[in-house]
């Protein structure tokens, strides 16, 4: 059979399966679900679990910790409208997408970076054995990525890797805003090493594992 | 066929009927072609991909939706699997200098310079060619050195002078035409 004769044969049996089509999968309200979920999920975790603060009142009243949380849910806002929009084929991810998130984030150090308390005595030993920032964080972001993964697989996207990055980035600033409404920590080693950089390592895990798993 | 004619066909196969899909199938098989000759010249390889292709067209239906146009979303598709195969290609170094001169361009045991014409135009393909491009492609295939040793030879790296040849073959075959 030549090859050409092949692709018709694919076409004829392609055509016989036009009534077997998977259903349609409503991924914005999955998503918009799936958000609501992690917001429950964490707040559930605050409440019962880790506890707020106990300065939370006094730091609210503060502009540049209100811009910080804000600029992370306008960060959150811009990676679920993303991961929605790519969640088909589509064309390429654009870099001003990416940069977009990426400036987000970059303004969200820069403000904790401004703010945080500096440090007299630097020991990275000590900041890497205080693991509770980094078990909190794994344990607000783990339940979004992965259902986030599991709905994207009901997608079919053409961008496995941005959209990877997309979603862990979306997870992380969730975790993000957890730890920062429960950790008190405000020196800026503490903040940079166990609140900041796992959004950064995260996140780009994300892009690998999203090109293993998206794949299609 | 337009986009609409393409669109209404698939939304139609969508809800099950064989005919309309049938139909958009054979329509889209012509630019599945066309998009992946660019791309890729080996002309059983080109359909293998449009074969993918038209079966990730028949995996990805159910995320279409009809307030979108169509063609953005074909082609979509159709980048998406021929990036798909050329990144397998790279990665399993299957398609070497050789097989895909062999498969591509003259056949080497032919005498082609003995029509006049043919040298002459074999002679403006290699004069199209830059400095480099040239060289490496005197020694892969006049001299005979594998791509290894023309690496050695040219101090590039391996991928470099298989990028090159390849580079330099797709240029003589646009002459030749």
């Amino acid at each position: 059979m030549t090859n050409k004769a092949k692709t018709e044969a694919i076409i004829e049996k392609l055509s016989a399966k036009a009534h077997d089509i998977t259903p349609a999968f409503p991924i914005k309200r999955a998503f918009l679900g799936l958000m609501l979920f992690s917001i429950l999920y964490i707040g559930f975790m605050l409440h019962f679990a880790f506890g707020i603060r106990i300065d939370v009142f006094e730091k609210l009243e503060l502009t540049p910790f209100i811009v910080e949380l804000a600029t992370t849910v306008l960060l959150i806002a811009t990676t679920l409208a993303l991961a929605t929009y790519y969640a088909s084929p589509r064309e390429n991810f654009k870099k001003y997408q990416i940069l977009l998130t990426a400036a987000l984030f970059t303004f969200v150090c820069a403000l904790v970076c401004n703010t945080a308390t500096p440090t007299l005595n630097f020991n990275l030993v000590e900041i890497l054995h205080n693991t509770h920032c980094f078990a909190l964080f794994i344990l607000f972001a783990s339940p979004t990525t992965v259902l986030g993964f599991l709905i994207l697989k009901k997608g079919a996207t053409t961008n496995p890797e941005w959209l990877g990055f997309t979603i862990l980035l979306l997870s992380a600033s969730m975790a993000y805003l957890g730890v920062r409404i429960t950790c008190a920590g405000e020196t800026i080693d503490h903040q940079a090493i166990t609140h900041l950089m796992p959004v950064i390592l995260y996140t780009i895990m994300g892009y690998f594992i999203g090109k293993k798993i998206l794949s299609w | 066929m337009t986009n609409n004619n393409l669109k209404e066909l698939f939304i139609l196969a969508n809800k099950g009927d064989e005919k309309s899909y049938h139909k958009l199938l054979v329509a889209i098989t012509p630019l599945a072609r066309s998009f992946v000759a660019h791309k890729i010249s080996n002309t059983n390889q080109r359909e293998d991909v449009v074969q993918e292709i038209l079966i990730s067209v028949h995996r990805a239906r159910h995320t279409f939706e009809e307030t979108r146009p169509f063609k953005p979303w074909l082609y979509a598709i159709f980048k998406y699997r021929t990036l798909d195969y050329l990144r397998t290609v790279y990665r399993n170094k299957e398609d070497t200098v050789e097989d895909f001169i062999e498969n591509n361009v003259l056949d080497t045991n032919n005498n082609v310079t003995k029509d006049i014409e043919t040298n002459e135009l074999l002679n403006k393909a290699l004069s199209n060619l830059n400095e480099t491009q040239r060289r490496i492609l005197i020694l892969l295939k006049l001299q005979g050195f594998s791509a290894a040793e023309v690496a050695l030879k040219m101090d590039m790296n391996v991928s470099a002078v298989k990028v090159s040849a390849h580079r330099a073959i797709q240029k003589i075959r646009k002459t030749c035409k």
